[in-house]
């Protein structure tokens, strides 16, 4: 309050009376449009700048998002080595990453088999796939090399893929060291008895090379 | 600790809604009743009332921080009733008082309530029949509370005049309201 002001001509006896009429107030409806009105001006003075920044936080949103989106498109992804890998760390990929690697659960804790099952359904159509690359006939243009002849290099997933037939394969993959017969067999037998023939006609690279395959395909067993 | 008029004011311009119903909630009464007085005509008191509060809200945005806010805000009531004076004829206003002569002394009643009762009616009739300027200058002590030199500046005046306004006002009223003495 302000201090009484002593220049100020006063007459307390008339200011006493007056104070006696200090009963009237404004009524409640008008308190509440004067105070909807002081709120409107408000959002009228702030809507603008606010509008403004929303509209700029969308837009760089959407120009992030549609970035983001372009990155991911099948076309623009690099091919993915490790979906080669059979894992149960793929299978947590595929149920958004809750699962946790086999490596860190404890001993004796199984994969739920919900959770299992896509990783296998993937595993098993690589293992397709390889297999038929493995077994595919030589592309046109290749011929087979001459029984006898030098092995192919150690098997290495690059040399799995297909390649333009201008390109001269190593002899002996597509057929397994130009024993073409044995290319859709899968009697072990029959590959042993081959393998022990050849080394007792003394082919012994070719056997050699037979052995790999066979190692390669039904595994050292 | 609780916050000035004019910090209120500050966070008001800077969009706190709050801080505009905590100055609201300080000077409705006196406001309304500054206005009603120096008005004396009810049918016109609510707009002007509402219109002062309007253009506190919508000069927030030019509100400085060193200003006073309540010689500010009776200014601008003051300057809005006076602008409604000089648009319109005060002979309505003339016409709406009683017609008691300001100078009949009032017969004391038995009840000391009816007498203060009747003093009070005599003081609106009184102030009602009072120049604007002068009673504005009353309104403004009484009401706004402010000092001298605020009303000099609220109306636009040196503060000279506003002593002698105010010693009109004051012998015009006492004149009025013989007899009320004890009532007080």
């Amino acid at each position: 309050m302000t201090p009484p002001d002593e220049q100020l001509p006063h007459d307390e006896e008339l200011s006493r009376l007056y104070r006696h009429m200090r009963q009237h107030e404004p009524s409640a409806l008008l308190d509440a449009r004067i105070r909807k009105q002081a709120r409107r001006e408000l959002r009228r003075h702030y809507w603008p700048p606010i509008a403004a920044a929303a509209v700029l936080v969308l837009g760089i949103t959407l120009a992030l998002r549609l970035f983001d989106t372009g990155n991911l498109s099948p076309e623009l992804q690099p091919p993915r080595q490790a979906a080669d890998t059979p894992s149960t760390e793929t299978a947590a990929d595929m149920q958004g990453g809750s699962a946790p690697p086999a490596a860190a659960r404890p001993a004796g804790e199984v994969t739920h088999p919900a959770a299992a099952e896509p990783a296998m359904q993937h595993f098993q159509a690589t293992q397709a796939r390889k297999s038929e690359q493995r077994l595919a006939p030589a592309p046109a243009g290749i011929s087979e090399p001459p029984a006898g002849d030098v092995p192919p290099p150690a098997s290495t997933r690059e040399s799995l893929a297909p390649r333009p037939a201008q390109t001269r394969e190593p002899a002996g993959w597509e057929a397994p060291c130009g024993q073409s017969d044995l290319l859709d067999n899968p009697d072990q037998q029959a590959w042993r008895q081959r393998i022990g023939e050849l080394r007792d006609r003394g082919q012994t690279q070719v056997a050699e090379c037979l052995l790999k395959q066979f190692a390669e395909r039904f595994g050292d067993d | 600790m609780a916050l000035t008029d004019e910090q209120l004011m500050l966070a008001f311009r800077d969009g706190d809604a709050t801080a505009f119903d905590q100055l609201y909630a300080r000077y409705r009464a006196p406001l309304y009743r500054y206005v009603l007085r120096l008005c004396n005509d009810p049918s016109a008191v609510e707009e002007l009332y509402q219109d002062v509060w309007l253009r506190v809200v919508r000069s927030r945005t030019q509100w400085r921080q060193e200003a006073s806010f309540r010689p500010w805000l009776f200014g601008i009531a003051h300057n809005r009733v006076t602008d409604r004076w000089r648009s319109t004829s005060r002979r309505a206003t003339a016409q709406a008082l009683d017609g008691q002569d300001p100078a009949d002394p009032i017969t004391p009643g038995p009840d000391i309530r009816t007498l203060i009762q009747d003093c009070i009616e005599r003081l609106k009739a009184l102030l009602g029949r009072l120049p604007e300027a002068q009673r504005s200058a009353f309104l403004l002590k009484e009401e706004g509370g402010l000092t001298l030199e605020q009303i000099a500046n609220c109306t636009g005046v040196g503060r000279e005049t506003v002593k002698s306004r105010l010693r009109y006002a004051l012998q015009s009223l006492r004149k009025g309201l013989e007899g009320c003495d004890d009532t007080t």
